[in-house]
Order: structure tokens, then C-alpha cells, then sequence
């Protein structure tokens, strides 16, 4: 029994892992940017299609590929906030999020035209099998390594975010954009930045998850599901709550498949909606 | 507003006057190309204004202390003060100058500017402003909210920063501190320069009329 419930909650955190990966752009996005990115899952998904045609053609792993595509990635976001996302800055919620739902169906009907509707998976190699014993319980390598990616991640944006110039400038446009515009730090140049840094996770959650699991061009969505729960539960602007937050959810979604495989998701919800009661400025809000 | 002719020489310290709504904030936010369309020219130096961005303009030489101090509250008081550093001229007014002047600032370079009292605030907001390393400083209602012993301290700095060359437009509500500190000054009324010369050729009655319209 004692197993039972630890074994359940070490798999829990580590595909808590994987979830804060595939949250920490929205994290971004959300609690640095303040905007609401509904294409973010259908973006990671895209990457995973560039990932699995280059993977294909070149046959490397899809972590080199993806090691090699970060300024890629990079430059994409850069280019996406500076021609389009940018054009909705300080203009209230609701065209930002007009926009990013276009660019999700655009994003959507583009891999169903390219690829089908089948469902894929990218290999990992041997090292996805791999796994060692501590004490009774079974811990996956891939896992464990998709975890401390994750928080190396957090360590990194946390570093750039509060420790560097170009961090600082971030936030400060971030406070305040037209005081930001009024002494020379034009937002139009800071935000792309950032969106370039939010497309590299989303590149690292891309490469992580399509060799975790199975993905389709029609998956982005319910992934973002996901996404916003490990944000909102850890607090917006807290990339160490986003982390606490996709644990919480990969626990949560493993005690309910163990009482009934049907409440797997349902119990990730019912905790959701219990922690927005309870707190409702999640775990590591930053005021 | 319209028809505003103005010039301030080097190391000139000049003050705009005027009631709210008169154009003077509107006319430094022109100054540095945050205020919509404009016509007309600005001139400093040999540059054309209109031709540049702020950013540009910031980088040429040109500072805002906004109205309302405009910080960044989630940022700390050296983060504040090193984006005016970074986006500035080059020269000789370092970190170390700006402590200094504001030893309240060094104690507290590491809290969040949301933290702090009104008048310190201002003071990173001028200070960041003159760490840009500005020959030419806007400042916007300084005083504004603010305590007369806080502000007797804020404007203590504006001749040591013209004694380094810097000229300064001083807007404010507060005819008696601004026309102490200026060499000439501009009396805005409805748009429009309703009065300019020597604070010590005018009397209190001609500006009081320029300053409220007759």
C-alpha cells in the first residue's frame, strides 16, 4: 500500500516534469508578457512535426535536432511577436487572444494538410527503456532526465530574467510599457526578444514530449489545457510555482487513474479547480 | 498646442510655467517624440528631431523625467537606475555620482522601487535620467506630492547638474520653486506662450496674469 501511494507520487512528479517543460513558455508568456498565448500548445506541436520530418530525413536523434534548431526556434519567436504579436500590444485582451486563436487553427489545418490526421511518436533510442531501481520503486532514466531538464530550464530563465540586463529590461517593459516608451526602451524591441526565448521551451517541451508520448496535429489543445493549470497553480510569474503546479497535476492525474482509468483527467481538474478556491493567486504568486 | 517658440542654450537652465492643461508636459513629451503627431521643428544640436526615434533621441542626449516619475515598481532601485545607464550617453555621471547625490538610493539599491517613499522615487526617476548622461534634461512637476524638505533636496541638484554643462527644462505648477531655480523661463497659457524673459525683469503681477490668462 505504502509502494503503492509512493510509487504513484514519484510518477507523478516526474511527468510533472514534463508538464511544467511544456508550461514554462505559457509561464512566460503569461506572467512576464501578460498575454494569453492560445496557440501555444499547437506551436510545441508544430515543432514536434518540423522535429519528426527532420529526424526522419537526417536520422539523427531528435535531441541533437533539436539542440541544433534552437536558434532556429529562436528567430521564429523573435519574428512571430516582432510582424504579428506586437501589433496587439497594449491594446487589451481580447485582440491578442483573436489572434493567437487564428494562428491555432492556421497551425491546426496546416499539419492535418501536411501530415494526416495519424497519431505519431518520435524514438528516444535504448535510453527510453532505461531505467533503475531505488529501494521499491522503478525510475525511468528519460524521465528523470526530462525533470532535471525541466528544472535546469527554470534555473536559466530565472538567471536571465532577474540576473541579466536584457532580463531586467524584459520586466521593466513588462511594469510598464508607455513609461518603458517614454525614456527610449521602445517595447516594439524588448518583447520579440523574449518571445524568442519562450519558442526555445517550447522547442525543448517539443523534442521531451513527442518522445514521451504520442502527438497528432490535433492535440495542441488539450496540451494548453494542461499548460494553464500548472501556470495558474503555481502562480502567474513563477516559473519554480509552474514547476509545483505541473507536479501537483502529474500527482493528482496519477492517484485518479489508479482508483478508475477514466478519472485520470478528471482528477487533475477536480484538484485544479480545489487549489483556484483555496488560493486562487496559486502557490508562488509574486506580488 | 500651437505657435510655442523656444530655445534654451547650453548650460541654461530654463523653466516652463503654466496651469494644468496649459501644454507643458504635451511639449516635453513632444521634445522627445511621445506625444503623437506634432509639426513644427525641434532642433538640438545640429539633429533634427522629427527624424529620430526616442530611443535615438535618448541616445543623442536627451533625458525625461516623466510626470508621475513613470518607474519600473517591480524593478529594484539599481535595475531602474542602470536602464537609464544603458540606454544613455556615455559620460561622466556614474552609479557612484548618482549615490552621491541620493545616499538613500545606495542604502536601498536592492528593494523594489514599488517599496519606497514618493520622494525616493523621484529620485531614482531623476537619477535615472542623469544616468543617461543627458546635455539636455526634461524635468516634469518634480515636486509634485511631494514634501517641501524632499523637494529642496531634488532641486539642489539641478545646479550642480548645469555646473557640468547640462541644460535644463524645469516644468512646474510651482512658480516660486521653478522661477528661483531658472535662468529664463516660458509662461504657457492655453497652448501658447503667454510670457517668457528673466525671472528677475518680471514681476509677480504680469505673470500671475500671463500665468491664469487676464
Amino acid at each position: 500500500m505504502v509502494e503503492t501511494i509512493l510509487n504513484l507520487i514519484v510518477q507523478g512528479v516526474l511527468i510533472g516534469g514534463l508538464y511544467a517543460l511544456f508550461a514554462l513558455g505559457l509561464s512566460l508568456s503569461l506572467g512576464v508578457m501578460r498575454f494569453v498565448n492560445i496557440a501555444h500548445g499547437d506551436m510545441i506541436v508544430l515543432f514536434s512535426f518540423v522535429l519528426l520530418s527532420l529526424t526522419g530525413v537526417i536520422g539523427w536523434s531528435p535531441f541533437v535536432v533539436a539542440l541544433i534548431l534552437m536558434p532556429v526556434a529562436f528567430g521564429a519567436g523573435y519574428v512571430l511577436q516582432r510582424f504579428l504579436l506586437q501589433r496587439t500590444v497594449g491594446k487589451g485582451i481580447l485582440p491578442i487572444l483573436l489572434v493567437t486563436f487564428g494562428l491555432s487553427i492556421i497551425i491546426q489545418n496546416g499539419l492535418l494538410e501536411a501530415y494526416g490526421p495519424n497519431t505519431r511518436k518520435l524514438s528516444g533510442g535504448p535510453i527510453e527503456l532505461a531505467a533503475f531501481r531505488v529501494g521499491p520503486i522503478d525510475i525511468g532514466v528519460y524521465p528523470l532526465l526530462v525533470f532535471l531538464l525541466a528544472v535546469a530550464l527554470i534555473v536559466g530563465l530565472d538567471a536571465f530574467l532577474y540576473r541579466t540586463s536584457i532580463g531586467a529590461r524584459i520586466r521593466a517593459v513588462s511594469d510598464d510599457p508607455a513609461a518603458a516608451d517614454l525614456i527610449g526602451l521602445a517595447s516594439a524591441r524588448i518583447y520579440p526578444v523574449a518571445m524568442g526565448v519562450v519558442a526555445i521551451t517550447m522547442l525543448a517541451a517539443a523534442a521531451c514530449m513527442s518522445v514521451w508520448t504520442n502527438f497528432d496535429p490535433a492535440i495542441g489543445p488539450s496540451r494548453l489545457l494542461a499548460a494553464f493549470e500548472a501556470v495558474v497553480l503555481g502562480g502567474l510569474g513563477s516559473l519554480w510555482g509552474t514547476l509545483a503546479g505541473g507536479v501537483i497535476i502529474g500527482i493528482a492525474q496519477n492517484f485518479g487513474s489508479q482508483l478508475d482509468a477514466s478519472w485520470q483527467i478528471l482528477a487533475q481538474h477536480l484538484v485544479f479547480l480545489a487549489a483556484l478556491v483555496l488560493r486562487p493567486q496559486g502557490l508562488f504568486a509574486k506580488g | 498646442m500651437h505657435d510655442v517658440d523656444l530655445s534654451v542654450g547650453e548650460g541654461e537652465i530654463v523653466s516652463i510655467i503654466g496651469a494644468n492643461g496649459a501644454g507643458k508636459s504635451s511639449f516635453l513629451k513632444a521634445l522627445v517624440r511621445q506625444a503623437g503627431r506634432v509639426t513644427g521643428s525641434a532642433r538640438f544640436a545640429r539633429d533634427d528631431l522629427a527624424v529620430l526615434s526616442t530611443r535615438d533621441i535618448v541616445a543623442k542626449g536627451i533625458a525625461l523625467v516623466p510626470e508621475g516619475r513613470k518607474l519600473f515598481p517591480s524593478l529594484s532601485v539599481f535595475e531602474n537606475l542602470r536602464i537609464g545607464w544603458e540606454l544613455g550617453r556615455k559620460g561622466g555621471i556614474a552609479l557612484d555620482q548618482v549615490y552621491e547625490w541620493f545616499p538613500v538610493l545606495l542604502e536601498r539599491r536592492d528593494q523594489r522601487t514599488r517599496e519606497l517613499s514618493g520622494g525616493q522615487q523621484q529620485m531614482v526617476a531623476l537619477g535615472r535620467a542623469l544616468l543617461a548622461n543627458p546635455r539636455l534634461l526634461l524635468c516634469d512637476e518634480i515636486s509634485l506630492g511631494l514634501a517641501p524638505r524632499i523637494v529642496n533636496e531634488l532641486y539642489e541638484i539641478i545646479p550642480r547638474v548645469r555646473d557640468r554643462g547640462v541644460s535644463v527644462i524645469v516644468v512646474e505648477q510651482d512658480i516660486t520653486r521653478s522661477l528661483a531655480v531658472a535662468d529664463r523661463f516660458y509662461c504657457f497659457l492655453e497652448g501658447e506662450v503667454s510670457l517668457s524673459g528673466r525671472p528677475a525683469d518680471a514681476n509677480r503681477e504680469t505673470i500671475m496674469q500671463h500665468y491664469f490668462g487676464a
